[in-house]
C-alpha cells in the first residue's frame, strides 16, 4: 500500500505567500507542512492564502500545523485565509472550528484578491 | 445481509492511509448492497468522510499516545472490525496500549486557538458517532463506533 503524500507549492512575494497543498494531511505527512510553513515564515511573511483545491483529505494534525502559523502570523499582526476547500475538508475544519478563525474563499483567485 | 471485515494494524503512522483506504473501500462496498436493499441506505461523500476521519484521528492516537516507549510501540497489537449490518455500520477498535477513554477527554478550542496549539482537537471528530468504549480483561482497549444508515 502506497505512502500517503503531500505536495506543496508555494509563492512568497514580499511578506505574502501563497500555497497550494495537494494530496492527503494526515498524522504521517503534516510534519512536511509544517516545516515548509515555518520556512515561509522565516522568510518574513505575514500573510498567507493557502488553497486547497486538490487536498483531498486533512486530519487534525494538519489543523494543528495550520494552526500554529495562524497564531504566528497574527501575533505579527498578519492574517491567513483558506481557499478551494472540497465539502468533505471544509465539513472536517468546520468541525475543529478552524473556518470561525480564518476568512474562507472560494477559489485561489479570490483569496488572492483579499491578501 | 451481514458483513464482517478486520484489518491488523502495527504501530506506524504510515498505516493511516491505508486504514481510511480500507474504511473507504468497505463503506463503497456495503454502500453498493444497501441500495438494493432499502432506497434510503447508504452514506453521501461527507458522512462517510466523518467515519474515515474519526477512525484515522482514534488510530493515530493510539500510536501517538498509547504506548509509553519505542519498545511497547514496537509490540502494539491494534484490530480495526468493521461490521455492516442491515441497520448500521459499526467500527470496532482494539489495542493493547495504556488504558484510555477517548470519549472521557473534552477538547477545550478556546485554549487550542488562543495558544495555537498543534493537537488537542483530534477526538472532536468521535462527536459525529455513536461511540462507547470499554477497559476488557484482556487489558484492551475497545472502541466502537456505529453510524446508522441513512441517518442525517
Amino acid at each position: 500500500m502506497a505512502d500517503a503524500q503531500i505536495q506543496i507549492n508555494d509563492r512568497v512575494n514580499g511578506k505574502k505567500a501563497i500555497l497550494e497543498i495537494a494530496g492527503e494531511l494526515d498524522a504521517k505527512t503534516t510534519p512536511a507542512l509544517k516545516a515548509k510553513l515555518d520556512e515561509i515564515l522565516a522568510k518574513g511573511v505575514d500573510s498567507m492564502l493557502i488553497d486547497m483545491a486538490r487536498l483531498t483529505y486533512i486530519a487534525s494534525a494538519g489543523c494543528g500545523a495550520l494552526n500554529a502559523t495562524l497564531k504566528t502570523l497574527k501575533d505579527k499582526g498578519g492574517k491567513m485565509a483558506l481557499s478551494s476547500l472540497t465539502k468533505e475538508v471544509r465539513d472536517t475544519m468546520d468541525l475543529m472550528y478552524f473556518t470561525k478563525r480564518v476568512a474562507v474563499y472560494g477559489n485561489l483567485a479570490e483569496g488572492e484578491k483579499s491578501l | 445481509m451481514r458483513t464482517e471485515i478486520a484489518l491488523k494494524i502495527s504501530g506506524d503512522l504510515n498505516e493511516l492511509k491505508g486504514v481510511r483506504d480500507a474504511v473507504r473501500a468497505f463503506l463503497d462496498s456495503t454502500k453498493h448492497i444497501d441500495i438494493g436493499e432499502d432506497v434510503n441506505a447508504g452514506l453521501d461523500s461527507v458522512a462517510q468522510s466523518r467515519i474515515i476521519l474519526a477512525i484515522d484521528e482514534a488510530v493515530a492516537n493510539i500510536v501517538e499516545h498509547g504506548f509509553a516507549d519505542a519498545s511497547a510501540l514496537a509490540s502494539a497489537q491494534i484490530q480495526l472490525t468493521m461490521r455492516k449490518e442491515p441497520r448500521l455500520v459499526e467500527f470496532e477498535i482494539c489495542d493493547n496500549g495504556m488504558p484510555f477513554n477517548p470519549l472521557e477527554k473534552k477538547p477545550d478550542t478556546e485554549l487550542y486557538y488562543e495558544e495555537g496549539l498543534e493537537n488537542g482537537l483530534g477526538l472532536l471528530a468521535l462527536q459525529t458517532l455513536d461511540c462507547s468504549y470499554r477497559r476488557s480483561d484482556q487489558k484492551q482497549n475497545i472502541l466502537v463506533l456505529r453510524r446508522e444508515w441513512g441517518k442525517k
